[in-house]
C-alpha cells in the first residue's frame, strides 16, 4: 500500500521537532491536553483488559503501538505505566528527539522512523492520536492501523470533528487568535466526522465503542472530557473483532 | 549525572509534621519518596507531650488518618466539643452540634504527631530517610533535580518538595520572594495541669494586647497560647513560677481552678509570611515554607495539611497516568488548587489578628458588634464557624476521608 503520509504535513511538524518537550513551546496545547487524553486512554484500556486503574503499573505486559508518536508525549507515560511500547513517526527528527528524551528519562521505548503502512507485527493496543486529520487518505490509513491490532485488541483514535464549531475553535481560535498551534497545523476540510471514522473502522473489522468529546475550558485554561459535546475534539475507541475459528 | 548518586521520585526537604505526613501518605501508596531533615525525633515511647499543640480540624484528622497514624495520636489528644470566646462583657459559646458535628476537631501535641509520623515513615519500604542531614544546594539537569546534601551525598529526583519551614532553604535556593509582616507580639506557650475539668471546651480570652487561649488536652490538662507585647512576654517569662501562675489565674478568671505548669513556658515572635509563588521548576513549596500565620485561630497547620493533601493527590494522579510529577503542567495544577485557600487564610488571619489585638476604640466596637451579630444570627454563625473551623475545602479527597 502506498504511504498515507503527506510530505508537507511532516515538514510542518519537523521544523518544531526540537521543541516537542518544551511545555511553553509550539506544542504547549498538547502538554495541557495530555493528562486528560491519557486518563481516557488508561480508563479504556483498564476496562477492556480488566486492569485496576488505581494501579501505578496498570499496563504491565501489554504491547502498545503509538502511531504518529511525535516527541513521545504519550509513549513515555505508557512505558511508566508498565507497557511494552513502540512509537513510530514519519518525521525522523521527532523520532530522534523522542529517543534522546527517553534516554534522559531512563525509559525503554522502541522508536522507529516509519509509517503505519510499513510497520509490521500486531499489538494489544494501537493508538492513533491527533493524526487522522493529517493523513492523505483516511480509508487507507485506518486499514493499515486495523491490521496492526491483535484480534480482540483495542484501537483508540483522537481527532477533530468537521463542524462549524471546530472551524471556529480548532482553526480560527487555536491557530489565529490564541496562537496555540502554529498556523497551518490543520486544514478543516480534512477533519473527520465521528460517523465517517466509525464507518471506515467497521469496514476494517473494528467495532467502535465509546466516543467521548474533549472540551476546552477557557476559565481553567484546561481540557476536560465530555460525554455530550463531541463537536470539536473527540476520542473514539474500537475493538478488533475476533476472527471466527 | 554524578556517580554513586541515589535516585528517588519525590525528594522532600524537611521532616517536620507536614513533610512526614506527605512522605507517609505517598509511601503507603508505594510511591518512591526520600526525606531529609536535621533532627530525628525521640522514639514515641520516650516522647513527652510538647508545649506546642495543634488543633486538628475534621479534614486534617482525615489527612492524618491517610498517613496511618491517627490511632496512635488519638490517645494523646482531646476532642474539642465547643469553643468559648470571652471579650469584655461578651461571652459566646459555639457548640459543634450546631454544625452537625460531635466535635470541631482534636488538640494534639506537636511532638506526639511528629514522633508517630516518623515511626510510620521508617516502617514503609518505599520511603528512605536522610536524617540527620541537610540540603546544601540543588540544580536542575535534563529532567531531574540534582540535590546535594551536607555530607556530600547526591540525590536525583523528579520533584523536590520544600517542606523545610519558615526559613526554608529550598525557597531561598529557588529565589522565591516572600511578603513578610512582623507583629509587635510574642506568643507564650506551655502545658498546664488544672483542678477543674475543661469539659472539652476551648476558651479564648480577648485582650487589647492579644488573645489568650486555653485548649483542652486529655484529662485535666490544657495547652496555653498567650499573645502579649514582646516586652510583656519577656517580663512574664522572667517571673518566678508561682507569680507566673498567679498572673495566668487572673488572666483566665480562675476558670480552670488551681493551676500547675506541666512544661516550662516558652515564647516566640509572631508574624506572617507568604511566599510569592508556590512552585519553581521541579519544585513545590508546602506548609510554613509557603506560609506562616499567627497561631490565634489554629489555622496554620490545618492549612499546611491541606497543602499536603493537595500535593499528594496531584502527585498520585500524575503517577497513575505515567506523567512526570516535576513538569510545569503538574506543578501548575498544585498551585492553582492551593492559591485561593492560602491567600484568603493568610490575609484573613492577618486582618483578624489586627482586629482582635487593637485597642483603638472604633476597632473594639467593630469587634464587639461583630461577635454580637454573629451570636444573634444563628445561620451566619454557622457559616462563620464552618468557614473558620471545619473548612469545606474543596475537591480534596483525603480531607473528605476518601482514599488517595
Amino acid at each position: 500500500m502506498s504511504s498515507t503520509v503527506q510530505k508537507s504535513e511532516i515538514e510542518h511538524f519537523s521544523k518544531d521537532a526540537p521543541l516537542w518537550w518544551d511545555e511553553s513551546g509550539p506544542f504547549a496545547p498538547l502538554h495541557r491536553l495530555n493528562p486528560v487524553r491519557l486518563d481516557y486512554i488508561k480508563t479504556q484500556i483498564c476496562s477492556h483488559f480488566d486492569r485496576d486503574p488505581k494501579d501505578f503499573n496498570a499496563l504491565e505486559g501489554l504491547n502498545i503501538l503509538d502511531i504518529g508518536c511525535g516527541g513521545g508525549l504519550v509513549c513515555e507515560p505508557m512505558a511508566r505505566m508498565g507497557a511494552n511500547i513502540s512509537g513510530i513517526d514519519a518525521d525522523g527528527v521527532a523520532i530522534e528527539v523522542a529517543s534522546d528524551h527517553a534516554k534522559q528519562s531512563g525509559l525503554e521505548i522502541n522508536y522507529q522512523a516509519t509509517t503505519a503502512e510499513e510497520m509490521g507485527g500486531t499489538y494489544d493496543i494501537v493508538l492513533a492520536l491527533e493524526i487522522v486529520e493529517h493523513v492523505s487518505s483516511i480509508e487507507d490509513f485506518v486499514a493499515s492501523c486495523a491490521k496492526l491490532v491483535k484480534p480482540g485488541g483495542l484501537i483508540i483514535f483522537s481527532t477533530l470533528n468537521r463542524t462549524p464549531k471546530s472551524f471556529a475553535l480548532g482553526i480560527v481560535a487555536a491557530e489565529y487568535i490564541l496562537r496555540w498551534v502554529p498556523r497551518g497545523t490543520h486544514s478543516w476540510q480534512k477533519f473527520v466526522k465521528p460517523s465517517e471514522l466509525a464507518k471506515v473502522a467497521r469496514q476494517n473489522g473494528l467495532k467502535p465503542g465509546d466516543i467521548t468529546g474533549l472540551i476546552y475550558n477557557p476559565l481553567k485554561n484546561g481540557f476536560t472530557l465530555s460525554k455530550t459535546d463531541i463537536d470539536v475534539n473527540y476520542l473514539m475507541s474500537a475493538k478488533k473483532i475476533q476472527e471466527k475459528p | 549525572m554524578t556517580q554513586n548518586s541515589c535516585q528517588t521520585d519525590i525528594l522532600i526537604a524537611g521532616g517536620g509534621i507536614a513533610g512526614l505526613t506527605l512522605a507517609a501518605i505517598l509511601g503507603r501508596a508505594g510511591i518512591d519518596v526520600s526525606v531529609i531533615d536535621n533532627f530525628p525525633p525521640e522514639p514515641l515511647k520516650d516522647t513527652k507531650p510538647s508545649a506546642r499543640t495543634i488543633a486538628l480540624m475534621q479534614g486534617s484528622v482525615n489527612i492524618i488518618k491517610a498517613a496511618g497514624v491517627w490511632d496512635q495520636c488519638k490517645d494523646f489528644s482531646a476532642a474539642l466539643k465547643a469553643m468559648r470566646i470571652t471579650d469584655h462583657d461578651i461571652d459566646i459559646e459555639f457548640d459543634a452540634f450546631e454544625i452537625g458535628q460531635e466535635e470541631f476537631g482534636f488538640n494534639v501535641p506537636n511532638s506526639i504527631l511528629r514522633a508517630t509520623l516518623y515511626e510510620q515513615v521508617q516502617s514503609l519500604p518505599s520511603v528512605t530517610t536522610y536524617i540527620p542531614n541537610a540540603l546544601e544546594d540543588y540544580k536542575i539537569e535534563d529532567n531531574h533535580v540534582i540535590a546535594e546534601l551536607k555530607n556530600g551525598e547526591i540525590i536525583t529526583a523528579r520533584l523536590l518538595v520544600g517542606a523545610d519551614g519558615r526559613n526554608s532553604s529550598v525557597r531561598k535556593i529557588s529565589n522565591i520572594k516572600c511578603r513578610e509582616i512582623k507583629y509587635k507580639q510574642h506568643a507564650i506557650t506551655c502545658v498546664i495541669n488544672h483542678s477543674n475539668s475543661h469539659d472539652n471546651i476551648s476558651t479564648e480570652f480577648h485582650y487589647p494586647s492579644g488573645p489568650l487561649a486555653l485548649v483542652p488536652l486529655p484529662g485535666n490538662q490544657s495547652s496555653i497560647v498567650w499573645v502579649e507585647t514582646p516586652e510583656r512576654a519577656e517580663e512574664l517569662l522572667a517571673l518566678k513560677e508561682s507569680t507566673f501562675i498567679e498572673t495566668l489565674q487572673t488572666q483566665t478568671n480562675g476558670l480552670l481552678g488551681g493551676i500547675m505548669l506541666e512544661t516550662k513556658a516558652q515564647s516566640w515572635p509572631l508574624g506572617s509570611i507568604r511566599a510569592k509563588t508556590l512552585t519553581a521548576p521541579r519544585m513545590a513549596l508546602i506548609a510554613e515554607a509557603a506560609h506562616v500565620m499567627s497561631p490565634i485561630t489554629a489555622q496554620g497547620l490545618n492549612l499546611s495539611l491541606r497543602d499536603v493533601a493537595a500535593l499528594a493527590e496531584v502527585i498520585a494522579d500524575c503517577l497513575r497516568l505515567g506523567l512526570d510529577p516535576g513538569t510545569k503542567t503538574i506543578l501548575k495544577n498544585y498551585e492553582s488548587r492551593r492559591r485561593i485557600d492560602i491567600t484568603t487564610r493568610v490575609f484573613g488571619v492577618d486582618g483578624m489578628n489586627r482586629i482582635v489585638s487593637n485597642d483603638i476604640p472604633a476597632l473594639q466596637k467593630l469587634r464587639q458588634s461583630g461577635f454580637k451579630t454573629l451570636d444573634r444570627i444563628p445561620p451566619l454563625k454557622k457559616i462563620a464557624m464552618q468557614h473558620g473551623l471545619a473548612p469545606q475545602i474543596d475537591e480534596s479527597r483525603l480531607a473528605a476521608g476518601k482514599p488517595l
